[in-house]
């Protein structure tokens, strides 16, 4: 089995563990490819998109799809683009109620990972009506006479470290509303967006000094504590908080 | 932890299989269209992935 095929497979038995441990049911992930094994797609095994739930009867369905191949260094497996479509009913069809999308090489200057709503709020409402109350909000909404609005619901978009920075919101509404600007504003939200992704990275390492070490050391790097200092813990809350 | 078997196929095979969707499609530009669109039925969406899939899958 080649380098990528391994990290193909394990990605895919990864992503069946992670939908089983939330919703219980899943049929393994796919992970398919030519005989050539440059590229690799991970998805979902059930066509019209995993199934998901309340008191059994299907509300949403998710469809999930990894397009997959070597990273620079031809080492380790690199995402080209993924999409996370979530719609409502218990097949996919038309449109979603929105997608979270990644792509390596966009075209166009969009931001490589973004988020889409499709759907008029009408049919986020019509999903939020029959939301379940086995949670806090789901309870919380189901009690609450009035109308659920899309305005309710979060989005995760990266947690603590991984969060747009104001340099994405800012060049997100110049290119796509077409704000007035100035000449040079995406050497200047370039230049900030560096700075800020800079500070997380050096935070992210303190959050996680473990993963930093290995991969350094898997870079070719000879990490050694000095002596007399404790070895530092990893913030395990940062990284698992939504 | 679950058991993945990587799928893999001979590009000959993929192409076929490209082949067969195409034709089963009918007009493979205006589903192409209504694809990037999001106006396809639960069945055709179906189809239209598997062909998003191929077409990463042979380079095309």
């Amino acid at each position: 089995m080649s380098g990528l095929e391994e990290q193909a497979q394990r990605f895919a038995e990864d992503l069946t563990d992670t939908v089983r441990q939330a919703i219980d049911e899943c049929d393994p992930f796919r992970a398919q490819s030519l005989a050539d094994g440059s590229r690799f797609v991970v998805e979902q095994q059930e066509p019209h998109g995993v199934p998901l739930r309340v008191k059994g009867a299907p509300l949403l369905s998710l469809k999930i799809k990894f397009d997959c191949c070597l990273d620079g260094q031809d080492k380790y497996l690199a995402v080209e683009k993924s999409t996370i479509k979530v719609y409502a009913g218990s097949k996919a069809s038309g449109e979603p109620l929105f997608r979270y999308e990644y792509e390596r090489y966009p075209v166009g200057n969009i931001p490589v990972a973004h988020i889409h709503f499709h759907a008029h709020r009408d049919a986020f409402t019509a999903a939020m009506v029959r939301a379940g109350k086995t949670t806090t909000r789901g309870s919380r909404r189901a009690k609450n006479n009035g109308v659920p609005t899309m305005s309710e619901l979060h989005f995760p978009v990266g947690g603590h470290r991984f969060r747009p920075s104001l340099e994405d919101v800012l060049e997100m509404l110049i290119e796509e509303f077409g704000i007035d600007h100035s000449d040079d504003f995406r050497v200047a939200l370039r230049r900030g967006r560096k700075d800020w992704r800079s500070k997380q990275t050096k935070a992210v390492v303190r959050d996680d000094p473990h993963s930093a070490i290995e991969a350094l050391e898997a870079m070719g790097y000879a990490i050694q504590l000095k002596s007399g200092i404790t070895g530092p813990s990893t913030h395990i809350d940062r990284l698992e908080q939504l | 932890m679950a058991s993945v078997i990587p799928e893999i196929f001979s590009r000959q095979a993929a192409e076929r299989r490209r082949h067969e969707i195409l034709v089963q499609v009918g007009d493979a530009h205006r589903f192409r269209e209504r694809g990037e669109a999001y106006e396809l039925n639960a069945d055709e969406l179906v189809l239209y992935d598997e062909l998003l899939t191929l077409d990463y899958l042979l380079g095309g």
